[in-house]
């Protein structure tokens, strides 16, 4: 018999009675300013949050965050140039900007799928230096299990992901220090006028 | 033999640092708190988590298909492993069958569980791990001593002197951000270099047949998106059957682990990009045998928060490492004993049943109901010590006897008020490295006695 067959059949065998699945429920918040709350998280996650009128006023902000120019590779989500690119060629980009499909206020973690990643490259959040992500402002759910309802299960690419901050790690004698692996900082802009 | 004690006594040595070790988890175990405390459906989580779990493992094979069926129509390829060696092989022909020789790794249990660096490094491929605790570790040819926090066990004076040795940073420098950046340069050059990547999975999803990996540093991303094939590890106890199902454990796993609201990155992969390949490695290694242990099934609940740990009386003052199997702490010592009744028969020991594990748990496993069922199982079979056994059945005598019990209590109170050093003889290991506490003058049953209110007319 295969590994598969004889696993299979040892759960079979070994499996307690049928236990019911429970049903999954939301549970009420109160009262919340969801923008205030995904705020104050996201700063707590070493995030940063501006509020912007439009994609043209986050834009302009983040040109002089980041000392823009010519010389500095960014990856951003309208370049169509980036689908057929090797990832490896992403290593040297300094800031990649992609749009948020929802935020969420208990966590300040942001939904990306994957047709909101620039040229569909998965790596584009991870490798760049600094990630900046578009939101809009009436994307904001109370917590993840919003969320969960609104991904669904309708198809969300073939990958997708929560995003809570810049990365980090603790691993040494559990000393927070901001840019692990991936970026060094995370700049959230919330889009007042839905146009993005 | 190695025993839990023995190991113990040897990091109990530097008293300074065990008090650091000790000090650092009830840390992290207070942040869970704040983070449990502000979320007022905090324990319907925890049932919520319990149930789908047990209602999971009531129904695993057919999920197991349902999830295998998913994957392959999503483009993955999945494989079978009844053991820890025939999981090795596995990894090892997809490694062979493409010629590759450097893969990347993100943190897995399971692969510590099953050897397979050592057996991968064994056959010449240079293994990388890429979690940050891991890397240390890994340099230094030691095992994570915690599933969470791989090298808590260490000092930034010993990193520092580990990355000056293998990643020529300044010699004496400990400056956390400093060590932290070499790593991550160094790491940079292996995630490019990368043929392939192989990550563990915290979550298998039925229903859509996607895996999910949850990471601070994003060094799972990092390896899985550069390289060409993607191979992701996983027990079959990670199953959940739909994908909101996540919802709830999303919520719990970062909040119980490290008192985070969630982990910086929980990414699903569902298919691989166009022109790679992913694979998934189904896992049995003993898992089909607990599941039918009625008492002990039902750690496989475990989502390796790693809570159990941090709350742990005995972990916390004792490390990781001296419980000498992949999964230390309170669960570690459920879970290897059923792999190995000989060699781990000392685990179910090294814990007081205070019982604060079960109550940490997200998914709410009877972890300390647990520990004390291996007792008497390991003492039937015979697999504990002299010294243990006569103590178990002094114990088991004197519990089941309440008269027994009451005297032996105040006896035992009067000893220790009187003759406090007849109780640190060398038939009772607990006393070892610890001041005996001062006993109370009475128990709580005279206590209450004397002090309860009486009713009307006694
Ligand atoms: S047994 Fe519970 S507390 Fe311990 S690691 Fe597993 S899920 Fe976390």
């Amino acid at each position: 018999m295969n590994s598969r067959d004889l696993i299979l059949n040892k759960v079979r065998q070994n499996k307690p009675d049928l236990l019911p699945l429970p049903i999954l429920e939301a549970y009420p918040q109160g009262d919340i300013d969801l923008t205030d709350k995904f705020g104050n998280f996201l700063k707590n996650v070493g995030g940063d949050i501006y509020l912007a009128k439009d994609v043209q006023e986050a834009r302009a902000h983040l040109t002089q965050k980041f000392q823009l120019s010519e010389s500095i590779k960014v990856a951003d989500y309208t370049d169509t140039n980036l689908f057929q690119q090797d990832p490896h060629s992403f290593e040297d980009v300094f800031v990649t900007i992609m749009r948020g499909q929802w935020g969420v206020a208990e966590n300040a973690a942001i939904w990306i799928p994957e047709e909101y990643l620039p040229g569909k490259q998965r790596v584009l959040p991870f490798i760049c230096q600094h990630l900046v992500i578009y939101l809009p402002a009436d994307a904001l759910l109370p917590t993840m299990y919003e969320a969960y309802q609104k991904i669904g299960t309708q198809d969300f690419g073939g990958y997708g992901v929560f995003i809570a901050g810049p990365s980090k790690t603790a691993d040494i004698e559990q000393s927070l220090v901001i840019g692990a692996h991936g970026p060094r900082s995370l700049t959230v802009y919330l889009i007042e006028k839905q146009q993005l | 033999m190695i025993t839990h004690a023995k190991e113990a006594e040897k990091f109990n040595k530097d008293e300074a640092r065990v008090d650091w070790h000790d000090d650092t988890l009830w840390f992290v175990r207070q942040k869970r708190d704040r983070m449990a405390h502000n979320i007022p459906e905090w324990e319907q989580l925890r049932e919520k988590a319990s149930q789908i779990k047990n209602h999971t493992l009531s129904n695993l094979d057919q999920y197991l298909v349902q999830f295998e069926k998913q994957a392959l129509a999503n483009g993955v390829h999945v494989h079978w492993a009844a053991n820890a060696a025939e999981h090795n092989q596995i990894v090892f022909q997809i490694i062979q069958k493409h010629g590759f020789r450097k893969i990347v790794k993100s943190k897995s249990m399971l692969t510590e569980e099953c050897h397979l660096n050592e057996f991968l490094i064994g056959q010449g491929i240079e293994v990388i791990d890429t979690d940050l605790g891991e890397r240390i570790v890994q340099l230094r040819h030691e095992p994570p001593s915690h599933i969470v926090l791989p090298a808590i066990h260490l000092k930034k004076e010993d990193v520092g002197e580990t990355f000056h040795q293998h990643l020529g940073t300044e010699k004496g420098a400990k400056d956390p951000q400093y060590l932290t950046e070499a790593a991550r340069q160094h790491l940079r050059e292996k995630f490019i270099a990368a043929d392939l990547a192989l990550t563990g999975v915290n979550f298998a999803v039925a229903e859509t047949g996607g895996i999910v990996v949850c990471t601070n540093e994003g060094n799972a991303d990092m390896g899985a998106h550069l390289a060409n094939v993607h191979i992701a590890c996983m027990g079959i106890e990670k199953i959940i059957p739909r994908q909101a199902d996540l919802s709830v454990f999303l919520r719990l796993l970062a909040r119980s682990a490290t008192g985070q609201p969630i982990t910086t990155y929980s990414s699903h992969f569902l298919r691989p990009a166009s022109g790679k390949e992913m694979h998934i490695v189904l896992v049995d290694n003993g898992r089909t045998e607990q599941l039918a242990r009625t008492d002990f099934r039902n750690s496989l609940k475990c989502i390796r928060c790693a809570a159990c740990f941090n709350t742990c009386p005995v972990y916390r003052r004792s490390g990781g490492h001296s419980y000498h199997t992949a999964v230390a702490g309170p669960i570690g010592s459920i879970l290897a004993p059923n792999i190995d009744m000989r060699k781990y028969a000392d685990l179910p020991f090294a814990s007081t049943l205070c019982g604060s594990c079960s109550n940490v748990c997200p998914v709410k496993i009877d972890i300390h109901d647990q520990l004390w069922k291996w007792r008497q199982i390991l003492s039937q079979e015979g697999h504990t010590g002299t010294a243990k056994a006569t103590g178990m059945k002094l114990m088991s005598a004197v519990l089941s006897n309440p008269d027994i019990y009451r005297f032996a209590g105040s006896t035992g109170r009067w000893f220790l008020r009187h003759v406090p050093s007849l109780a640190s003889n060398s038939l009772n290991p607990w006393f070892k490295q610890r001041e005996m506490p001062e006993p109370p003058k009475e128990s709580f049953r005279d206590w209450y006695l004397k002090n309860r209110k009486k009713p009307k007319g006694e």
